[in-house]
């Protein structure tokens, strides 16, 4: 008995996935019919049906530690072919989020993000202090030209939002690094073939959903772009190099206008295949609204912003909001797949063959 | 006690549950009219090769059942025909049967001149359509009634070669379909089961790869009077098959086909591994399952099959087929005890398709649970149900299902006459 | 008898052309000195069967031959009234459809089974059927779900009944469960079903007498007259059965032989039994402490599906478990509930059920196998469990260990008490069961009027066990009908013959009375058989078994197929024409040769074919009379035998080799070939085989030679 592993669920963990998501985890009777389904689970230690069987038995820490939570790139081929109807890809997604809720630092902000009643603090934070920026701003009422530094000033914004990066980076890096331990001696080699396989969106080609990786590829790499060059432009505004707005023939407006089309055409995709599948939940409709909403206000507040409308201002004032929701709540929020999905691919067995 | 002057009980179907009800009854002393909707009694029984566990062939306990018919002057069996409706009250039943006509009399001898010079093909249902028959046939070798039967839909217009070439003036192109009205006691349906449809388990590649075959289809091919001749081929290239993998709860257990489990499937691989094992003693045999259930004494049988070297299981339901070139099969699953995903590589496939009970153009009154089983409870009815149409089960289950049947349609019966003990 | 013998020649479908019916009528009239002889060319049909009515009507025949198809067929147009003796000759399937048309050897073969045929017929006396007083009343033993259902069952066809119950209240192990496994619809809910309001019905039911502390004492006589001596409260108590339900029901396995699953270890773990009178009783708790248990685990398969106790699967524990667990839930929906099987065994709509606890948050399903249960921290207990779906060895902490035991059948042991001189009780197979033909014919006993039913007869639920009791009633109730009618019960159903002896002769070898498959015959003080025809299978076992021939069917003796082999012609040795006597069962082999003609398959015709109605029936002075005649060897072709066996009268196959033994000695002494014997066994769909192992024995005897006893 001496090397056999001592069990004990966490009721707790296990009624929180039954509760998000994970409602049908129970009735899974271990078929694996969805660790053949799922184009993605490799030969040694294929999942889901590992994972369903620790998530029925409540094992959180076996499970929140498991690479595989974060291999799933959640096509649903699993879920449609359960005999049981336990839906498994739904079940990793819950998983997913204890497990972003787990690695959480500071650990009560896992916890105000993964709970709807917090939803308006956690909006009432960013929209007070934009208020606030805007009413001391220099002009309170503002007229031609029309620039948003009027009411927004950049000496404002950029150490605000590198503030909040910053944050956000530090919350990310703890939280990996504690992913990370709790995987443990395993190899990460495989750091290049993951980035590789990222950026090209290979594991999702396997995942046989065309409609799923275009949407997911196209919003990423806007996002990718959209921070660049939001990156650019703050330290250029700050070293004094550059100034807001950009002519719209710069290369970097013409880059960032780019990359806005692409994350447009991405979360109008993604949001579409969304529509009538009725096991979203809150967590992920908040990533997935964060996200539109921040495509969708800045490009509003773009356009409007050319068009000479007063109405920029409002529209622009919910886009800041939602930015800044976005980047400090990212490590808690869906948004932190980034992270520890691309250091689950590294640890995991498949990119260390690979590389 | 005697019920002879009592009204007969109307038995539907002339399968295993219904033939068993049907002497238990007879044999009990009450009048029975037997209602088959082929031209042959037996139905799903008499197409298997062997009975598990004991591997045994079901004709030896037909032919008991058909020696009980024969001359028997308490049984009336009418095939071709079926229950078409039913009025009335406990042991007052008023049965309508439509009887298709058979085109061939009692006069018929067996003597085959018919089927020789017939000129048209069907389908031979028998052999789940892996063969064909002349459109005047014999269902089979042990059949009951021991009469040729022609189909009509398959024969060509004006032809008249078989009445010319009969002896014995026993053919009757002409017959029309008829309906016969009965006074009953009771009526026990034991419809029976169909095999689950396999097309509809595309992923397992049945229609899409040529040597995935069905359980029932393999039965088919281990018996002596099969289309193979007892000889286990693929059928894409005849070959013997040295490796063969037996997919358990193809379309069972499966919220998206048959959500109830139906019992008698892994027994059966069981048995078919062990056909294999008699015809091929190096083919290498692997039961892909996700619980194997062998209840009762059906255990040893799984025992015995789980210590053989050539039969592997693995715990792991298979998700995925497909071919390769040379017509083998890929194989797709997980071993969920050694956590190991892989495709492995298999000349014959066998889908152990489910059960699904048989109640096609059954008359309301016969009540059905949520999966279509005539399952509800009935007390003190007289429209009763025996065997796979009531629940998924074996033989010997059917069996004591319909003798129970007998007597509760007995007690109608006896009901039916004054009785005073 | 048979003074005036009909002999009717059909020279349809095939045996005009294959045989000289001419020279067959020859026969008939000239050699078997046949009344008259007619052929026609398909007797069967309305003009053929009129002319053997109007022969028989007219007075010019009483013994009717027909030599036509196989018995199997034409049965009702060949059926004449009562009393007339038909004896079928199979010239079509044995003969014209197997054998070279217009051929010496073939019409040589039909000449014999001609002979045959009337010898047959000469030797058949007409049936009288027994005809005593027969009691219709049943008795069922035991007084659990099973035998409440079959008393109030078979009371509701209108017989009256005896239930027999041991202890002081019926219920039997169904009572003492808190509620029943979902049977019906939806197949979620556990509930009770009604055994409550039944056991009322049964005590007050007015053709049911019911009698509880009570034991069978004593069971002597036969089906249609058991004479039962019960033990009750006031003393002895004799009442007069026709047949009898056995629904002894089961008993747990003795759990105190699962040390190793830590039975004994702690008083926390229990039985699945003990579980169950525990939640009847109120609440559950832990036993060493009475405090709630957190953490619950389930064993399943405790004993059962092992080689080293129950080598079966008990069926019931699975859904037993799934229904204890909803127990828990009603009292602790906060408990943690451990499940470790071998498989889960739902089968069928069970499913569902299944389905609905498993989806039961706290509910922990895996696969596994414990290894130990040992006393853990703080008073708990440690479960090690391997192979799991984990995919590692795991421990547990629980509170409470279930194991979930099996049944074992409470049938064999001091429950009939017959008197028979086989033994009291019914005989089992293995696992205590005692049916006979489990797949095809699963009440069948080897006990004549005995069924066993429910739990008794194989492992199974209340709900089965209720409909199993229903069969059992039915064929109890089948057995007084054909007792009340003078005739056989199964596998001979409805047969009026039954065997004499001819006690005068007998030498009490007891051979007889040790062989009957069924236990009919007893014997006296000296060993002298004493005969009990409603027990009696008409198997001919016994006719086969004795040495001195005293044995005897009106229908069926030694003198007749002694008469029929006799009846060969045997041409002399230098013809090269070798014959074999085939002695066939008349269940599976002979179908088997009839299908084998319905293929045209052919094969040697030097073959001879006398069916038997059990190779068991075989005597073996029969094969004396065959080779000292100059046959030239003898095959036996009969059912498999070993385990799972075929023969529907248990061995048959199985004491014709014995006996086939004993004679090759005795040839070896006569300086005769053993290899001129040969059993086979074959089973009714093996006819493709048949031609194969006549060809093959023919050729053998070719290649011994001529018999030399030869013209003798």
């Amino acid at each position: 008995m001496a090397d056999a592993l001592a069990i004990q669920p966490d009721v707790r963990f296990l009624k929180r996935v039954l509760a998000s998501g994970g409602g049908d985890l129970k009735k899974c009777y271990q078929c694996a019919t969805c660790s053949v389904a799922c184009e993605l689970a490799p030969e040694e230690s294929p999942f889901p049906r590992k994972q369903m069987m620790e998530a029925q038995w409540g094992l959180k820490a076996q499970l929140l530690c498991d690479p595989a939570i974060w291999l799933c790139h959640n096509c649903g081929k699993c879920t449609e072919r359960c005999p049981r109807g336990a839906r498994p890809g739904d079940v990793l997604g819950a998983v997913r989020r204890e497990a972003i809720r787990h690695f959480a630092f500071p650990g009560w902000m896992g916890a105000l993000v993964a709970d709807p009643k917090w939803l308006p603090l956690l909006f009432l934070l960013p929209a007070l202090i934009f208020a606030a920026v805007a009413f001391w701003a220099p002009k309170p009422v503002p007229a031609p030209p029309f620039e948003f530094g009027s009411v927004f000033p950049a000496s404002v914004l950029e150490p605000l939002f590198f503030a909040i990066s910053g944050f956000a980076l530090l919350a990310f890096a703890v939280g990996v690094v504690r992913f990370a331990r709790g995987i443990g001696e395993t190899p990460s080699a495989g750091f290049g073939a993951a980035l590789k396989d990222i950026a090209a969106h290979q594991s999702f080609k396997q995942c046989d959903d065309a409609s799923m990786r275009l949407a997911h590829q196209l919003t990423m790499w806007g996002f990718a772009g959209l921070a660049m060059v939001g990156t650019a432009t703050g330290i250029g505004t700050m070293a004094g190099v550059l100034r807001t707005p950009l002519a719209l023939e710069s290369p970097l407006k013409i880059f960032a206008n780019l990359a806005a089309a692409a994350s447009l055409a991405g979360v109008t995709l993604l949001l579409a295949r969304r529509v009538g599948r009725p096991a979203s939940t809150y967590f992920d409709w908040f990533f997935l609204a964060a996200l539109s909403g921040v495509v969708f206000t800045g490009i509003a507040a773009e356009l409007l912003r050319l068009a000479e409308a007063r109405a920029m201002y409002g529209v622009y004032f919910v886009h800041l909001v939602l930015i800044f929701g976005l980047l400090l709540y990212a490590p808690y929020s869906k948004f932190a797949h980034l992270a520890y999905r691309t250091v689950a691919m590294a640890r995991s067995r498949k990119f260390n063959a690979r590389s | 006690m005697n019920s002879g002057s009592g009204k007969p009980v109307m038995v539907i179907g002339g399968g295993i549950a219904g033939l068993t009800a049907a002497v238990e009854l007879a044999d009990a002393g009450c009048a029975v009219i037997l209602v088959e909707k082929s031209a042959g009694l037996g139905g799903r029984v008499a197409r298997m090769h062997q009975y598990f566990p004991k591997l045994c062939p079901p004709a030896c306990g037909l032919e008991m059942h058909f020696r009980r018919l024969r001359g028997n002057a308490a049984i009336t069996v009418l095939t071709l025909a079926e229950l078409t409706s039913v009025s009335g009250s406990p042991g007052d039943y008023e049965a309508a049967v439509t009887v298709r006509p058979r085109c061939v009399t009692e006069s018929c001898t067996l003597c085959g001149e018919c089927a020789k010079v017939c000129p048209a093909e069907r389908e031979d249902d028998y052999n789940y359509g892996l063969a064909k028959t002349r459109a005047a046939y014999l269902p089979h070798g042990m059949t009951y009634p021991a009469l040729y039967a022609i189909d009509r839909t398959a024969c060509p217009a004006n032809c008249r070669a078989c009445v010319d070439a009969c002896r014995y003036g026993a053919i009757r192109l002409d017959e029309q379909p008829e309906v016969r009205r009965y006074s009953v006691s009771a009526i026990i349906a034991a419809t029976g089961w169909k095999p689950y449809d396999a097309s509809r388990l595309d992923h397992l590649g049945y229609g899409r790869c040529r040597n995935v075959v069905t359980n029932v289809m393999l039965e088919r091919m281990a018996a002596t009077d099969g289309p193979t001749a007892g000889r286990i081929l693929r059928p894409s290239d005849g070959k013997e098959p040295r490796t063969v993998a037996f997919v358990q709860c193809a379309g069972s257990r499966d919220e998206n086909h048959l959500p109830y489990c139906s019992a008698a499937c892994c027994a059966a691989s069981i048995k078919h591994a062990a056909y294999i094992r008699a015809l091929y003693p190096e083919t290498a045999i692997t039961i892909f399952y996700i619980d194997i259930r062998t209840p009762g004494r059906l255990e040893e049988f799984y025992a015995r099959a789980s210590k053989d070297t050539n039969i592997r299981l693995i715990k792991g339901k298979v998700a995925e087929v497909a071919e390769s070139p040379t017509g083998d099969l890929l194989v797709t699953a997980e071993d969920a005890l050694a956590n190991r995903k892989s495709t492995m590589q298999f000349e014959l496939v066998v889908l152990a398709t489910g059960i699904v009970p048989q109640t096609d153009g059954l008359p309301e009154g016969f009540r059905r649970d949520e999966f279509g089983f005539l399952n509800v409870p009935n007390r003190n009815g007289g429209l009763l149900a025996a065997g796979c149409v009531r629940r998924p089960a074996e033989v010997s289950f059917s069996v004591q299902d319909a003798t129970g049947a007998a007597l509760k349609a007995l007690q109608c019966a006896n009901r039916s006459v004054s009785h005073g003990r | 008898m048979a003074g005036k013998l009909g002999v009717y020649i059909c020279t349809g479908c095939g045996i005009g052309e294959a045989v000289d019916g001419e020279k067959l009528a020859k026969v008939a009239t000239s050699e078997c000195k046949a009344a008259s002889c007619r052929t026609h060319p398909a007797l069967c049909g309305a003009e053929g069967c009129a002319q053997i009515r109007q022969d028989l009507a007219g007075g010019a025949v009483d013994t009717v031959v027909v030599a036509a198809c196989s018995p199997r067929f034409k049965t009702e147009a060949f059926s004449l009234n009562h009393g007339t003796v038909v004896e079928r000759v199979n010239l079509r399937e044995h003969v014209a459809w197997c054998h070279a048309p217009q051929d010496e050897n073939t019409q040589m073969l039909a000449e014999d089974y001609l002979r045959m045929g009337v010898a047959r017929a000469r030797k058949t006396e007409p049936l009288e059927p027994l005809a005593d007083e027969i009691s219709r009343a049943l008795l069922v033993i035991g007084g659990g779900v099973t035998g409440i259902t079959a008393a109030l069952e078979a009371a509701a066809a209108g017989y009256s009944v005896f239930l027999v119950e041991k202890e002081e209240n019926l219920g039997g192990a169904a009572a003492r469960c808190k509620r029943q496994t979902p049977a019906e619809p939806p197949y979620t809910a556990v509930n009770g079903d009604g055994l409550t309001a039944r056991m009322e019905a049964v005590l007050y039911h007015p053709r049911i007498q019911v009698f509880c502390s009570a034991r069978v004492v004593r069971i002597e006589g036969q089906p249609g007259m058991f004479d039962v001596t019960l033990s009750i409260e006031a003393g002895e108590h004799q009442i007069r059965a026709g047949a009898i339900v056995v629904a002894t029901g089961w008993k747990p396995y003795d759990v105190s032989r699962l040390v190793h699953l830590g039975y004994g270890v702690s008083p926390d773990v229990i039985s699945n039994l003990e579980f169950e009178r525990m939640a009847a009783a109120g609440r559950i708790a832990r036993p060493s402490n009475g405090q709630r248990a957190e953490s619950i685990l389930f064993v399943q398969c405790a004993g059962s599906r092992d080689p080293d106790h129950l080598p079966y699967c008990s069926s019931i524990c699975c859904m037993e478990t799934l229904k204890q667990i909803t127990y828990i839930r009603e009292q602790d929906p906060e408990a943690q509930v451990y499940v470790v099987y071998k498989d889960v065994r739902t089968p069928g709509q069970y499913e569902r059920f299944y389905r609905a606890v498993q989806d039961q948050a706290l509910n922990f399903f895996t696969k596994g196998e414990v290894t130990a249960v040992k006393p853990g921290a703080g008073g708990r207990l440690t479960v090690a469990v391997e192979h799991t779906l984990l995919g590692e060895s795991i421990q547990l902490e629980t509170d409470l260990v279930v194991l979930a035991t099996g049944m074992v059948p409470n049938g064999s042991e001091q429950i009939l008490n017959l008197t028979y001189r086989q033994g009291p009780e019914l005989p089992v197979i293995s696992g205590g069961f005692p049916d006979s033909h489990f797949v095809c014919f699963p009440y069948e006993t080897r006990r004549t009027g005995i069924y066993a039913a429910g739990a008794a007869r194989a492992p199974m639920d209340a709900a089965q066990a209720r409909q199993d009791a229903m069969g059992a009633a039915l064929k109890a109730i089948q057995c007084v009908e054909l007792a009340a009618q003078g005739r056989a019960v199964h596998p001979r159903g409805g047969d009026l013959s039954y065997p004499s002896f001819f006690l005068q002769r007998c030498t009490q070898c007891k051979r007889c009375t040790e062989e009957c498959p069924f236990g009919a015959l007893d014997e006296d003080a000296k060993g002298t058989p004493k005969p009990n025809p409603y027990r009696c299978r008409r198997c001919g076992v016994c006719l086969g078994a004795c040495p001195e021939r005293i044995v005897s069917f009106k229908n069926y003796s030694v003198d007749m197929i002694a008469s029929m082999i006799k009846a060969i012609e045997v041409p002399e040795e230098d013809e090269d024409k070798p014959r074999v006597l085939a002695l066939v069962c008349e269940n599976d082999a002979y179908p088997a040769m009839d299908l084998a003609g319905l293929k045209r398959r052919r094969y040697d015709p030097s073959v001879r074919v006398v069916p038997l109605r059990c190779l068991g029936s075989l005597n073996i002075v029969w094969i004396a009379d065959a080779l000292s005649r100059g046959l030239d060897g003898v095959i036996l072709v009969g059912c498999k035998y070993g385990d799972d066996y075929q023969c529907h009268f248990t061995k048959g196959s199985e004491l014709a080799q014995r006996r086939l033994e004993n004679v090759k000695e005795t040839l070896q002494r006569l300086q005769l070939e053993s290899e001129r014997l040969q059993l086979t066994q074959l089973a009714i769909n093996e006819w493709e085989q048949l031609p194969q192992v006549f060809d093959a024995f023919v050729e053998r005897i070719r290649k011994l030679g001529p018999n030399p006893y030869k013209g003798f």
